[in-house]
């Protein structure tokens, strides 16, 4: 082409040449040509959003029912505010397949999945046929691996058009208590990974989340609350737990779960103060042994804490009253911790903790003979629990004097 | 070609027959006009100061005819030397060349030889500031048209003997003078023989801008970015030439081309060399993501909304949700629509005067983001895409390399509105890949990329404070540029 | 003459090479579990050990390729035949990582495109990088890999916060049939390549830092894949690994900054799919390499689009099914490579040594 293209060297022309140029724009007008066929678009505005879905199972038909609580706007982009339609939409079929497919197709708008964060399980869908729903939602990307997978007492799919007291959308207001979990630590916030990973355990069960209804106090409605836990044990449901339960059970389970949470509780004191505070639990030492061929465990709780009210006068500043103040706290909680410890043990009968996840982990030899009879020898393992409370903080008054 | 005859009126009649309908072909005669010493005056009108010619140089010669004797060729030729410098031509070949290069020619009768002398009378700009490479800090002039104060101001700046000049006529009809300016102990050796192969090898008739010497010495012609620099300012000219690179300037162009010259380069403004350093790195910093941005934001938008929406977080879907409900198009047209309105209005305020063209984008702002908004014909998040990737492309200051990231930007969006990110992923791979493939003279295009040594790689994207910036060895052999294989590719990979 | 690349490209195209392609299946987790170390470090060393060979024969003739060298040691028609096996091999490989792209696209990204479509355009992607040249490929390879770097400490530093368990305890509990398995899969899908990058060696300039860089490239991209195996057992949890087809895509799912911004794994799969195309273009550029002097062809321009299309056609043809390529990946595979991966440079390291040592003794 070029007379310099005879030349021995720098002949090398790496870029585009004529030839490469035709072929390259005949690819581009085939790239045109099919645009826009690609199956897998989905246009924004032929979508609606899915923020809630619930799974129903009827024993007797062996049906499942799926819902879905759907969002879409409802103006025309022409209006500046946003305001969004919501609607509760749902199907039966021979399976939770099924059953969403049906409900997909029969509702006008493309629904997506990927921004779901609840998904609501009934009761008897988590006894019956627990593993069929997890494997559903486990098996497709659509559904979000770090959705909140909850069980709920009763009918599930009824439980979408409860309304929320803030008359926030639903999934926004679960959402909310979900995050506030770190006011109460009452509720299980586990994700469909963490549940499909603790799914598979043959040895240990686990808590699961739990939505109650719960009536308002200010009128007649009733509204969702997310509280307490639902045990699952050998993929099954297995009971409920309290919401005090749960907060043993968080505490006493990796720092991912506790570092945020900060509880209140009220304290008896021996000298007859009553007061209350506010706990943080800043570490966590589980140790396990084996004494003869039995298995041994004691668990090291450290919290710190703050003052904030107490009934009568005494002087918080003073560090004789905080180490009072101190060892009553500890005993409080030593106690409460025994207590849930015990319902785990002696009446659930359920290793919710994972403490046979500890010793295949750290004692792996005397697991292998302990494997087998993990479910008598569970229940007798006795347990010591050690806690101390620091009272850093005793807020902005330190003394009032009561008129006598 | 010809040589000249020595009869005087012989070759006069030659002349006029080659510029038979130039009405600008002027010939006055000197002396008396007897046959035997006839001796004539040449030149183009309009082109050669014709003033000083009649009322100085004429009147001159006249004069020293009237008072010297002796033969009346010999006190003429005399009398020119005394006037300038004079060149001797030979051929009739030269003497149309020294008539379009603004000289006057004397024609002797009896001398086998014509004397020329330049007096240009033509009429040039003065020095501006730069109207395309604006800046706040660093001198402020800009090249003219004029080689010749092209020249003396990049010559002003440069006192060392090792700058060297090198001349080429380029275009057979045109004639144009090209210099091709370099350093002689930074310049890499191979680099410069290659170049000066390439201009020897030009073919034009009529070299109009240095666009056309681009054009001929590049090695790929049908890539679309640019694979020479030019520029107005003879400080970036002095900056370059001190790093090793050859400048090419062109008679009748206000740009100076430099060679070779890499995309990081031409991604920065020669300001930056005057800004205190943090802050010039920052602004290239700046550059490298509004460069990212141009070229892929539209696609990258296309992709996040139809394919992968779980990535939006949830509120902001929801504000896309109800910004889109109504809008008739996929948002791949709709993207389409906007970028080539966009295109549309900036060409249209560029080409129109300046206070005009402000008018125009004035009113094409309005239309395109409100009007097209409210007629439901775009949605607002769209306009924010194309603007916010408009804007990202005029932070390239090199305008070239911004039209070549706005080309792209359309088969990208092709390929996302197929396959997603799949089809963003694979198309930027091959804009990389070929982005890495070009060459210039056999060195990189995209040069710290590839060449050994992390340390000059860095120094090379971002600058260092002065006292610590690459500073070229003085020695040829140790050139920053080594004179590696893999850094010189001279062969073809499939042959 | 061929364009030359340093041995530092060398050793990042290795890197690049192996940490795209093998990231995101992570068989050897799924099998070994919290023993996948064993199987990094018996990689590691076997890697080494196969490096150090193929580099050695190839220092021994620095003027030929690897093969003209087989050529000159085994003497022309065997070397045709072993040649012919390593092609075999090579295209296997090959289709089995276009399948494996497309394939994991159509199950998880689009699920409703066509994968021969896919297959299409990435072929087509792969053979005008091969067109274009190794020399581009080294470089384009070096400016990906800082984007890719980046996306993957940005990954670790976000699922950290996610870990949960310490992946390796117990220690040595998984079985011995497993831990061999798992070792000889990880090796035959990662360091047992280094034959292909044989092909390569003698582009290299300076053939005695070959060994070096290689050798550090195959210690960082172990230590890249022990790094991914760690993240993705402590915060994936076992049973979720052993369920999960794609356990690196499940952990890059739990990647979220805050709340606001979750699921952010499609770009860092956008980055996974560019780096196969590393690990893609390689094996072809080498499977035309070869092919074109065993075949003996002079028109190498068009050859190359013809090697593109016979890749195109038999990916298209073959691992229909997502069980046929994971059973081929870990019961046929391992087995099939032995011989061109492991065998065939064995042979030519002894070959050089006997004739070294008959040179020796004929002076």
């Amino acid at each position: 082409m070029y007379p310099i293209d005879n030349l021995i060297i720098f002949t090398g022309r790496n870029g585009i040449s004529q030839k490469r140029a035709v072929s390259f724009f005949l690819a581009a007008l085939c790239l045109l040509s099919i645009t826009g066929c690609s199956p897998d678009v989905n246009e924004i505005s032929d979508i609606a959003l899915v923020t809630a879905a619930a799974i129903d199972y009827d024993v007797v038909t062996n049906k499942y029912s799926f819902s879905a609580f759907c969002v879409m706007p409802s103006n025309t982009s022409q209006e500046k505010t946003s305001a969004l339609t919501q609607w509760v939409s749902s199907a039966t079929g021979k399976t939770p397949l099924d059953a969403a497919r049906k409900m997909r197709s029969r509702v006008g708008k493309n629904l997506i999945f990927q921004h779901n964060k609840f998904f609501i399980i009934s009761e008897s869908a988590a006894k019956h046929s627990l593993f069929e729903v997890m494997d559903y939602l486990s098996r497709k990307r659509e559904f979000r691996l770090t959705a909140y997978p909850i069980i709920v007492q009763g009918q599930a799919s009824d439980k979408l058009k409860l309304g929320t007291e803030s008359g926030d959308m639903l999934s926004n207001d679960l959402l909310g208590q979900v995050r506030n979990n770190k006011l109460s630590g009452q509720d299980v916030a586990l994700t469909i990974k963490d549940f499909v990973d603790l799914f598979e355990n043959p040895t240990r069960g686990f808590v699961a989340g739990r939505i109650k209804t719960k009536s308002s106090e200010t009128n007649k409605k009733e509204f969702l609350t997310v509280t307490g836990g639902a045990v699952i044990y050998k993929q099954k449901f297995a009971g409920w737990v309290d919401g005090n339960d749960v907060l043993i059970l968080n505490s006493l389970s990796k720092k991912k779960v506790w570092k945020d949470i900060e509880f209140n509780d009220v304290i008896h004191s021996k000298n007859g103060s009553v007061f209350s505070a506010l706990f943080h639990e800043k570490d966590l030492e589980i140790h396990g042994d084996i004494q003869n061929g039995r298995p041994k465990m004691s668990v090291y709780l450290k919290y710190i804490a703050s003052v904030e009210d107490v009934n009568k006068d005494s002087d918080v500043g003073d560090s004789r009253v905080i180490l009072q103040m101190e060892q009553a706290a500890s005993i409080h909680l030593e106690k409460k911790i025994k207590k849930s410890l015990a319902f785990f043990q002696k009446k659930l009968k359920i290793d919710v903790l994972g403490f046979s996840d500890y010793y295949s982990q750290y004692h792996s030899k005397a697991w292998k003979t302990m494997q087998k009879d993990w479910e008598t020898l569970y229940p007798m393992i006795p347990i010591q629990v050690h806690v101390t409370v620091l009272f850093e903080k005793s807020g902005m008054t330190t003394f009032i004097k009561e008129e006598s | 070609m010809e040589s000249l005859h020595a009869s005087a009126s012989a070759n006069l009649q030659e002349l006029k027959r080659l510029y038979t309908g130039n009405e600008l072909f002027t010939f006055q005669n000197i002396g008396k006009s007897n046959a035997n010493d006839k001796a004539v005056i040449i030149y183009l009108n309009s082109l050669v100061d014709e003033k000083r010619l009649n009322q100085f140089i004429i009147r001159k010669m006249n004069m020293d005819l009237r008072e010297n004797s002796g033969p009346a060729g010999q006190v003429l030729l005399d009398s020119l030397h005394t006037l300038g410098d004079v060149t001797i031509l030979s051929e009739i070949k030269e003497i149309i060349n020294h008539l379009a290069d603004a000289n006057f020619v004397l024609i002797i009768d009896g001398h086998v030889e014509a004397y020329a002398m330049k007096l240009p009378g033509f009429e040039t700009r003065s020095i501006d500031e730069p109207q395309v490479e604006l800046n706040i800090r660093g001198p402020r002039e800009a090249f003219t048209e004029d080689l010749q104060k092209n020249l003396g101001m990049v010559l002003r700046r440069i006192k060392s003997p090792q700058l060297k000049a090198k001349s080429f006529v380029i275009g057979k009809d045109s004639q144009t003078k090209v210099m091709l300016l370099y350093l002689d102990d930074r310049t890499d050796p191979k680099v410069l023989n290659e170049l000066n192969r390439r201009m020897d090898a030009i073919q034009l008739d009529v070299l109009d801008d240095s666009m056309q010497i681009e054009e001929w010495i590049q090695d790929s012609t049908f890539s679309p970015f640019p694979q020479v620099l030019n520029t107005e300012r003879p400080d970036r000219v002095v900056t370059a030439m001190n790093r090793g690179k050859i400048v090419i300037m062109t008679d009748g162009t206000p740009c100076a081309l430099i060679t070779p010259s890499t995309f990081f380069e031409m991604l920065h403004p020669s300001e930056d060399q005057f800004e205190r350093f943090y802050f010039a790195n920052f602004l290239r910093i700046i550059r490298l993501i509004t460069l990212i941005v141009s070229l892929i934001g539209p696609s990258f938008y296309i992709a996040l909304t139809t394919f992968h929406l779980e990535m939006i977080p949830t509120p902001l879907l929801m504000t896309f949700l109800s910004a889109k409900s109504g809008i008739p198009f996929p948002t791949f047209i709709e993207a389409l629509i906007m970028e080539v309105a966009f295109e549309v209005l900036r060409e249209a305020s560029m080409r129109l005067p300046r206070i005009m063209g402000q008018s125009v984008s004035i009113v094409g702002a309005l239309i395109i983001g409100e009007a097209a908004v409210q007629s439901g014909i775009v949605s607002r998040p769209m306009v924010i895409v194309v603007a916010m990737t408009g804007i990202a492309s005029f932070t390239i200051p090199y305008y070239s390399t911004a039209i070549a990231l706005r080309l792209l930007r359309f088969p990208l969006m092709f390929l996302t509105s197929l396959t997603g990110m799949f089809g963003l992923s694979i198309g930027m791979f091959i804009v990389i890949f070929h982005v890495c493939s070009l060459r210039f003279c056999g060195v990189l295009y995209l040069d710290p990329i590839g060449s050994e040594g992390y340390k000059d790689s860095i120094k090379k994207i971002f600058l260092p404070p002065v006292r610590y910036r690459a500073r070229l060895k003085r020695e040829r052999s140790e050139l920053d540029v080594p004179n590696r294989q893999s850094h010189y590719f001279h062969g073809k990979e499939w042959d | 003459m061929k364009e030359k690349i340093t041995h530092f490209q060398l050793g990042f195209l290795l890197f690049g090479f192996i940490a795209g392609f093998e990231s995101m299946f992570l068989t050897e987790s799924k099998l070994m579990k919290q023993d996948v170390w064993i199987a990094n470090l018996f990689n590691t060393a076997a890697g080494i050990g196969l490096l150090w060979i193929i580099s050695f024969v190839q220092r021994q003739f620095p003027n030929l390729n690897l093969t003209e060298i087989c050529d000159k040691l085994l003497g022309r028609w065997f070397s045709k035949v072993l040649l012919c096996v390593y092609l075999l091999n090579n295209l296997e490989t090959e289709s089995g990582g276009f399948r494996a792209v497309s394939m994991f696209y159509t199950t998880v990204i689009l699920p409703n495109t066509s994968s021969d479509y896919l297959i299409f355009l990435y072929t087509a992607c792969s053979t005008y990088a091969v067109y274009i040249g190794l020399g581009t490929l080294a470089r384009t390879n070096l400016a990906i890999l800082p984007f890719f770097l980046l996306g993957f400490l940005v990954t670790c530093l976000f699922i950290i916060p996610e870990i949960q368990t310490n992946p390796f305890l117990p220690q040595l509990k998984s079985s011995l049939p497993n831990r061999v398995v798992g070792s000889i899969h990880l090796f035959t899908f990662t360091f047992s390549q280094v034959i292909t990058f044989g092909f390569l060696m003698s582009r290299v300039e300076n053939m005695k830092k070959i060994f070096p860089s290689c050798a550090i490239a195959i210690l960082m991209t172990s230590i890249y894949l022990i790094m991914i195996s760690y993240l993705t057992l402590s915060s994936v949890g076992f049973n979720y690994v052993q369920t999960s087809t794609y356990p690196f895509f499940s952990m890059i799912q739990m990647v979220k900054f805050g709340e606001y911004l979750e699921r952010i794994e499609v770009l860092l799969v956008g980055l996974w799919t560019v780096l196969t195309l590393v690990y893609i273009v390689i094996m072809q550029y080498v499977f035309t390499l070869v092919a074109g002097h065993v075949f003996g062809i002079s028109k190498m321009k068009p050859f190359v689009v013809a090697i593109g299309l016979l890749c195109f056609v038999h990916t298209s043809k073959s691992y229909i099914r997502t069980a046929d390529h994971f059973t081929y990946g870990i019961k046929i595979y391992p087995l099939s490579s032995l011989l061109p991966c492991v065998a065939f440079p064995v042979i030519l390291l002894v070959l050089t040594l006997i004739k070294r040592r008959r040179e020796v003794k004929s002076l």
